[in-house]
Parts: C-alpha cells; structure tokens; sequence
C-alpha cells in the first residue's frame, strides 16, 4: 500500500512539473478569456497550427465575473470577450487597448450595421463577434395569441404562465421598451413608470430566473417567459429531440440587440498577435464554422451568407434573423454610468415589494 | 550496606506554580512491594511518573541501581509500567500487545513468540492471543496490561492505580494474583494506589504521602499501629484521635483521665494527639469501671462486630466490639496502655 | 409493521438523497443536450468528455491540486492536530477556535484575502497559488477530523508505547497513527471533497493559465451546462464510490491503509 501511494505521488509530482515547465520557454501564450462554450474549440488547434502561437484558453461566465478577474490583476489577458455595456464600462475605466485595424484586415467583412456602435462609437477598441436579441420563449401549445408585442408579458390571459428574467436590464428594458421609451432611459419619471408596470406585473408573474428559463418552457412548465435569442437557438438546434412546439417571438416595439465583442485588455503582452487572432476570428471560413458550432447569427457578412444558403429556415425565424424594421428600432445596452445604482435600486423594490 | 533499587533524592515538581511533589527522599530495595498512598493530589502518581521518565523533576535526583536516571529517556529505562486504565492498543489483538515490546528489540521470531505464549499462560489467558483487547473484560484487560509490562522482564514494575477501574469482588481476587506475581518473578514493584486497605494487605513497605511530602515510610503494621501523626492515623483506617497532654512519661492526660502509656521523651505537660483505635476499646456494662464513662448513642452491624457510637461530654468515641450494647445504654470505656498511641502535635515546638 | 415503516422511511430518505445523483446519471447519456427530456441512449458526451481540450486540461488540474492538496494538508493537519492535542489551556482552546474560523468563514472572505495576500506579495496567480490555498482550506478539516480520535485515545497510550521502549517517532507510526488513522482517513477524504468541489476560493486565487472544473462548469452557465458535464459529473462520482468501497473493505480486513 505505502509503496502504491509513494509512487501515485511521484507521478502526480513529474505531471505537475511537465505541465508547469511546458509554459515556459520563449513560445509566444496568448491569453484568451472567453464565455464557458463560446467557441468551437477545433478552432483553437487550427489557429495554434496556422501560427504556431500557443492559445491559454479560460472561460467565465458573466461579465462581471470576467471584470473583476481583470480588475483584481495577479495574471494577464490577451483577449477577452465583454458585452455591449461591458465594453463601454471597460472603456470608460480605461481598461482596453485600442485596436490596430492594419492587422485585422479581416474587419472589412463585419456587417457595416455592426459598426460604431453606441458602446463604442468610434469603433475603436471592439469588433463585434455574435449578436442577437432578447424577446419572449413560449410554447406554442399554451399560447394562442400572436407573441410580437411586450404587452403579452402583461396579459392577465396568461396569469401564471409568465416567467421574468431575473435580471434588471432585461426587466426593466422590457418594460420601458413597452411604453415606447429607450432601454438605456436617464429619465426619472420614465423609470417610475417603467417600474410601477414591472410592479403590476408581478401578480402574472409565475417566476423570477436566471438561464432556467429555457429549460422551465421546454419543460411545458410554464407557456412564456423573457429571454435571450440564444437559448432560443439552442432548442432549435438540438437535433435530437423535437422542441417544433417552441418559438421565440421578437416584439415590434423593438427589444435589446446585444453584441458580444472582442477586446484586447491593458496588460496584454502580445498585442500583435493578439490582432492576428482577431483577425483570425473575423476570416469568412472560421467565421462560419464558428457560428455553425455555436448557432448564432454572424456578424460577418460572407459567414452569414453562407449560413443562410445552409440553413433558409433558421432566417425565416425572429430569434435567428429578425426583420430591420425592429433592428431599427431596438436599442443596444450602453454603461449607464450612476443611473446603473438607480436601475438596481428600482429593480430591487420591484422584486422585494 | 544495603543495595536500593531506586533512589529518589530531594525530588521536586511543580505545575503552576503548585509544587505537587515537595522534595522527597527515599529509598526502594530490591524486590520490594513498595506502596504510595495519599488522597487524590498527594504527589503519588507524579512521583511514579517521574521514576517512569513521563515527567522531569524541578529538583532533585533519582538513581537507578545507584546510577543517575534523570537524562535517560522512558524508553531507555529498564522500567516498565501498567497505567491507569491499562493503555493497552487498541488496534492490536492481545498477542501483539504483549509483544510489543520486545519486537522492538528485534529478538528473534520464536523467542518473541515463547516469551509472549508463557506470559499468556503465566496470566491464565492462553487462549486469548487472537482476542481483540476491546472484547476483553476488566480482569482480563489488566492482566494482558500486566502482561505486556512483565514479559520484557524490568526489574521495576511501576502500577498506577491498576486495580482501580475493577468491582471490589475482583479488586480483591486481583490483590491476590499480584501478589502471588510479584513473589514468583521476583521483581520490584512501586505501587500507587488511594485505597488505605490495598496498601495495607499488599505491600512490604507502604509510603504514606499529603500534599507533595512523604508522611511516613514504614511497614503496613507500624503505619497502622505507630503512625506518625494525625494526618497517617486518620488516612490509614478509623480511628479515634484526641488532643491530650503529656504530663510526664507515660503518662497522658485526656477527658478528666490521666492514663498510662508507653510513650517516653515529650516534654511536661506537653500538648499531643493520642490515637486509639477503634477495636482497642473495651467496653464495660458497669460505668464506675470503666477510666471513661459514656452513653452508646448509634449501633451499627458490620458482620464481624458492631461499630458503635459512644458520647461523653468531651467527644464521640468509635468502639467496635463482637459484643452489642443498646442505643441509650451507660456503659465505662477502658484502655489498655500499649494501645494508647501518643503522637507530636503537628505545628508544636517541643 | 414498525419494520416496514422504518424501511420505507430509509427508502424514502435514500431516494431524497440520491435522485438528483441518479438523474444526473441517467442524462449523461441522454442523446438531447436539454435537461427533462430523454431523446434516447447514447455515450456520445462520453466520448466528447475526453476531446474537450478545456475539460480535459480542468480535470487534469482539479485531479492534481487535489491529490497534492490531500497529501500536504493531511500531512501537515495530522501533526498540527497531535501538536494541539497535547497542548494545554489558554493556549490550546485559541489554537481550537483559530481552527475554526477559516471553516466558518464564507468562501468568498477566505478566497477574497488570500488574492489579496498572493497579489500582496506579488506572487503570480496560478497553479502555485491555487495549491497554497486548496492546501489552507483543507488543513482545518483534517485537525477537526483527526481530533476526537485523538482524544478517545486514552491519554497514556503513547506513554505506554514509550514505556515499553518505543522512541517517540515509533511511538507515533506505530501506535498513535494506526490508532486515529480513521480520522486521518475522513480528513484526507474531506479535503479530497473539499478540494474537488471547492469553486469561489479556487477562482479568486487562480490566474489565467489553470482552472479547475468548478470554474469551468460555472462558466459555461450562460450558455447551459452541456451533458458533456454530467458524463464527468458521472464519472466522478462513480470514482469517488469505488474509492470508498476500497476504504471500506479495506477497514474492515484491518489493513494497513495509508501508512
């Protein structure tokens, strides 16, 4: 026994040691810092066998998490991914490098709607790499009203049957949104308004979750609720059981449309090469296959066109693809800067009251 | 000169600043069953712990066959000790605990195992090698205790209270067998215990201890017929203890009496306490004549005789006597003079 | 009657404890990546398990950290626990409740300050850091594993050892160590547990080249938990029985476990 063990330990040691020798040496490690599942990782290999760059690939699972890892410092990133709002807040902390756009070539592919947008309206530190919506999972089944309207999160129909997305953008945007205002409202008496509705909804309300939304209207446990288009996409490509019974509908007062960006983060130590994996990114052929794996809409226009001749039905669907009429009227979340403690404050009475 | 075993020398310990052993001197011979007995907190079991080698003295010294035994480490002294509540392991079955010693002095496989299985024997329990020590009675715990102390063949055995978790009836089978075992291995035993009887029935040499200092060393007779103050008659047995005076030699003055005795060197009028004990007094039915007259106020049968309570306007006297006289009764109390103990009064100068 | 009800009651206790374990088995070899629905069998997450760079390389450093983690902490907790066991008073009882704080305290204030601490000493976060800590959080439940052994030992038994001609340090292998090597066995298997499933600490003091699977299957919370998770959910688990069942025969036989 004692011998079984002395050799397990040895082992373990020389494991540790080759795993821990093999970062060094002067092989160039870019840092990436990307969303849990975000990414078909072959693409990994690829670019490590194109480039001979090493990839550190780590994941997180919000924002904030991803920030406060930054912020805390102790360790470097090379390129990380933060939404819309995050983008705006990192810039405004001044935590983002500006981009080098002679070495991303490749951004000439990016859909010209995708550019200089509010959270970064010079373009100047992010390249968007998916996007989408929020809008209303429901299961046909149970709903027999048309869902392209926010008023539906508030009809007494459906007392019950209604799930709110336990987060205060979401909410409150929704609601805003519905009474025809910005989801990135400085407006007090709009915001009063905004939550008196969330307020008188509550009694509607079955539920307040996080991602188990998804899986609760898959479930039939409950017939609507408030969501991204990604959970959407992932009933619809799950090719093994039959989710035919739920749609996704995106209202046409205009909902949120959320971008998830690529950044490079102070601190980076391979600049250059951090671009070059960028730029990598935004190529037609790993853009596809990217979007392919992941089943988000491309920002990248020659991707999409590809995905659209490969896939017609996902472009007919709202969750996927929807109209320009409610791009045009959507709104992308941006920092909202001291009205954020304001929004978290109505949010918390709405939950609490 | 004579040969002593042990010797311990002007020994001290304290802990916090209590000194539990208060310099000590005493000498243990060979083959001798020495006994420590005190009330709980005397010193005694510190005292053994320190010829053991688990506690280091403050002061003083103790030599081993005249050898000085301080630096050397338990477990290099030729001393072994059966503990309170024996400390066998638990984990080993009662053949490896016996053997435990002696396979760390790597003898050879089949001594190991001939020295143990006689050992077993000698302690009747032959065929318990294979026992869990937990399945084991009390008797039979101490015994593999006794066991696995005796079979590496020290020439002291240290026993801290071994008789002390059993019930009376197998306390007293056990005094017995220790006794017999000391005699037949031929081997020094110090003894530790708080039970005045055990002492008295075991031992060649009884150590009465109080509050760190030795009270008296003697043998179980004169500890109980001359003991040396007040504090070793009343520890050892019952008896009636009385502020007296000393008139002159032999002659003692206590309760309006004057008494004679055999007690010679006080001083004149000389305060001292006087020991009778409780089966030196006689009783007489008629009061006149008796040297004490008193009124039996609690009888009470202890099977061998009756211990009875008698007053007079000095004291309460406890009398044991085969003969019974009634509560209420006036009855004379006499004494003979070689059972009259005097001793110095603790805290007077002469 | 009274038996049949209690073996029901034991039923239903059992299954309280164990349906989530079960399902999640049973979805890891669900063919549809959507929890409450069964699309038929397969071992294709299985399979995947192991072509997951990300997954494989967590694994990987949450099997090391715990094992080397398990090792130092059981080590090191052990001697610190006869250390306080023969202590005495004041000194003893500030040791014991010292122990307790880094038990009672939430994760996130441990994890938090030992950043803080690592940044401090201008330490790099990474495997390094990560191991220091799983090493901290894991001694105290080993010294509390260890002590009630300790103290149903009788209180002379190393001084017997001792009295029969034992030096100390045998004294200790072979007496005092086999005799609370129960406790030495939960505790290992405690910081074991602990180290595995051990996420908010481990996430504040690792950098960005390892992370273990906690924060890897944190992460991926956005997106769902692919069944990729309870294939090795599964595994784990299977693992950790089999681990107590050899513990367990092994107890039983008395054989000498980890010394």
């Amino acid at each position: 026994m004692k011998r079984i063990l002395v050799s397990v330990f040895a082992v373990v040691v020389l494991l540790t040691m080759a795993f821990t020798m093999s970062g060094c040496g002067n092989k160039v490690v870019l840092n990436v810092f990307n969303w849990g599942e975000y990414m078909d990782k072959s693409l990994l290999d690829l670019f490590e066998e194109q480039t001979g760059i090493t990839i550190n690939y780590k994941t997180y699972d919000t924002n904030e998490t991803m920030l406060a890892k930054l912020e805390a410092g102790g360790s470097s990133y090379d390129v990380v991914f933060p939404s819309d709002y995050a983008v705006s807040e990192m810039i405004r902390k001044d935590m983002l490098l500006p981009l080098d756009f002679e070495n991303i070539p490749n951004f000439k592919y990016v859909d010209d709607r995708f550019k200089n947008l509010e959270y970064d309206p010079e373009n100047k530190y992010s390249v968007p790499y998916f996007w989408g919506t929020i809008g209303i999972l429901y299961n046909e089944n149970m709903v027999d009203d048309p869902v392209d309207n926010w008023d539906i999160l508030w009809n007494p129909k459906y007392a019950g049957q209604i799930l709110m997305k336990k987060d205060v953008r979401d909410a409150m945007g929704a609601s805003l949104k519905r009474l025809g205002y910005s989801m990135n409202s400085t407006n007090d008496e709009e915001l009063r308004q905004a939550q008196e509705a969330l307020i008188e909804q509550r009694k509607l309300v079955a539920g307040y979750y996080g991602d188990e939304i998804k899986d609760l209207i898959a479930n039939g446990d409950a017939a609507m609720g408030l969501t991204y288009s990604g959970d959407f996409m992932e009933l619809y490509w799950d090719e093994d059981a039959d989710f035919s019974h739920i749609s996704f509908g995106v209202p046409r007062e205009g909902t949120n449309l959320w971008f998830d960006t690529v950044v490079i983060p102070k601190g980076c130590r391979y600049k250059k090469e951090a671009e070059m994996f960028i730029n990598f990114l935004l190529d037609p052929d790993v853009a596809y296959q990217n979007a392919m794996t992941i089943g988000y809409p491309s920002p990248n226009t020659v991707a999409l066109e590809r995905m659209r001749q490969e896939e017609p039905e996902a472009f007919e669907l709202d969750g996927f693809w929807p109209d320009d009429e409610i791009i045009e009227k959507s709104d992308v979340y941006v920092d909202l800067g001291e009205y954020k403690s304001i929004y978290n404050q109505l949010w918390t009475e709405v939950l609490v009251d | 000169m004579e040969k002593y075993i042990i010797e311990l020398k002007n020994l001290s310990k304290s802990y916090n600043g209590v000194k539990v052993v208060n310099s000590i001197d005493l000498k243990i011979r060979e083959n001798e069953f020495v006994t420590l007995l005190g009330p709980s907190g005397c010193g005694k079991t510190t005292t053994l712990r320190m010829i053991g080698g688990f506690e280091d003295p403050d002061e003083g010294e103790i030599l081993f066959e005249g050898k000085l035994l301080n630096p050397v480490p338990p477990y290099k002294r030729n001393i072994n000790t059966v503990f309170q509540r024996y400390a066998l392991f638990p984990h080993m079955n009662v053949f490896e605990n016996v053997a435990f010693g002696l396979r760390i002095k790597k003898l050879p496989k089949d001594e190991i195992v001939e020295r143990v299985e006689r050992m077993l024997k000698m302690m009747d329990l032959e065929n318990f090698g294979k026992r869990h020590v937990d399945s084991l009675s009390g008797g039979q715990q101490q015994r593999v205790a006794i066991a696995r102390a005796l079979v590496n063949e020290p020439k002291v055995l240290l026993l801290d209270e071994p008789l002390g978790a059993l019930d009376l009836k197998l306390r007293k089978e056990m005094q017995i067998e220790l006794l017999d075992m000391q005699r037949s291995v031929g081997i020094t035993f110090i003894y530790v215990t708080h039970d005045q009887e055990e002492a008295l029935t075991m031992s060649d040499t009884v150590v009465v201890m109080n509050q760190g200092h030795i009270q008296q060393v003697g043998t179980p007779e004169d500890i109980y017929n001359e003991p040396n103050n007040r504090f070793v008659a009343d520890f050892i047995g019952e008896s009636n203890i009385i502020e007296a005076i000393m008139l002159e030699d032999k002659k003692v003055r206590f309760d309006d009496h004057t008494f004679d005795c055999v007690d010679v060197g006080f001083g004149q009028n000389e305060p001292v306490d006087v020991v009778i004990r409780p089966e030196d007094l006689q009783i007489v039915t008629d009061p006149e004549k008796g040297m004490l007259q008193g009124t039996v106020i609690s009888v009470v049968f202890k099977g061998v005789h009756y211990e009875m309570l008698i007053e007079n306007e000095y004291r309460e006297y406890m009398v044991h006597s085969t003969l019974m006289f009634p509560e209420g009764s006036r009855v004379g109390m006499n004494v003979q003079p070689v059972d009259i103990h005097v001793m110095k009064r603790e805290g007077h100068k002469s | 009657m009274k038996k049949t009800a209690v073996r029901i009651y034991m039923g239903l206790i059992f299954l309280f404890l164990y349906a989530p374990i079960i399902v999640l088995i049973v979805f890891s070899f669900n063919k549809t990546k959507s929890r409450g629905q069964w699309a038929g069998f397969t071992l294709e997450w299985y399979a995947e398990l192991f072509k997951d760079r990300l997954i494989t390389e967590a694994l990987y450093y949450t099997v090391i950290i715990a094992i080397l983690a398990t090792v130092i902490s059981t080590i090191v907790g052990t001697i610190s626990a006869i250390g306080i066991h023969y202590m005495r008073g004041f000194s003893k009882n500030m040791l014991l409740n010292v122990n307790n704080i880094p038990v009672l305290n939430p994760d996130i204030v441990t994890g938090v300050a030992l950043m803080t601490l690592f940044l401090s000493a201008g330490l790099r976060l990474g495997f390094v850091t990560m191991l220091i800590s799983h090493v901290l959080f894991c001694i105290p439940y080993v010294i509390l594993a260890v002590l009630p052994k300790l103290r149903q030992l009788n209180k002379h038994t190393a001084e017997a050892a001792m009295d029969l001609g034992a030096t100390p340090s045998y004294a200790l292998r072979k007496v005092i160590l086999p005799e609370i090597k129960p406790g030495i066995v939960s505790g290992a298997l405690m910081a074991f547990t602990m180290s595995i499933d051990d996420f908010v600490i481990s996430f504040f003091t690792t950098g960005n080249e390892v992370s273990n699977l906690s924060i890897l299957i944190y992460s991926m919370a956005k997106r769902g938990v692919k069944p990729t998770i309870n294939a090795l959910s599964t595994l784990m688990f299977v693992t950790v029985v089999i681990l107590l069942l050899i513990i367990n025969k092994k107890s039983e036989k008395g054989e000498e476990l980890l010394l």
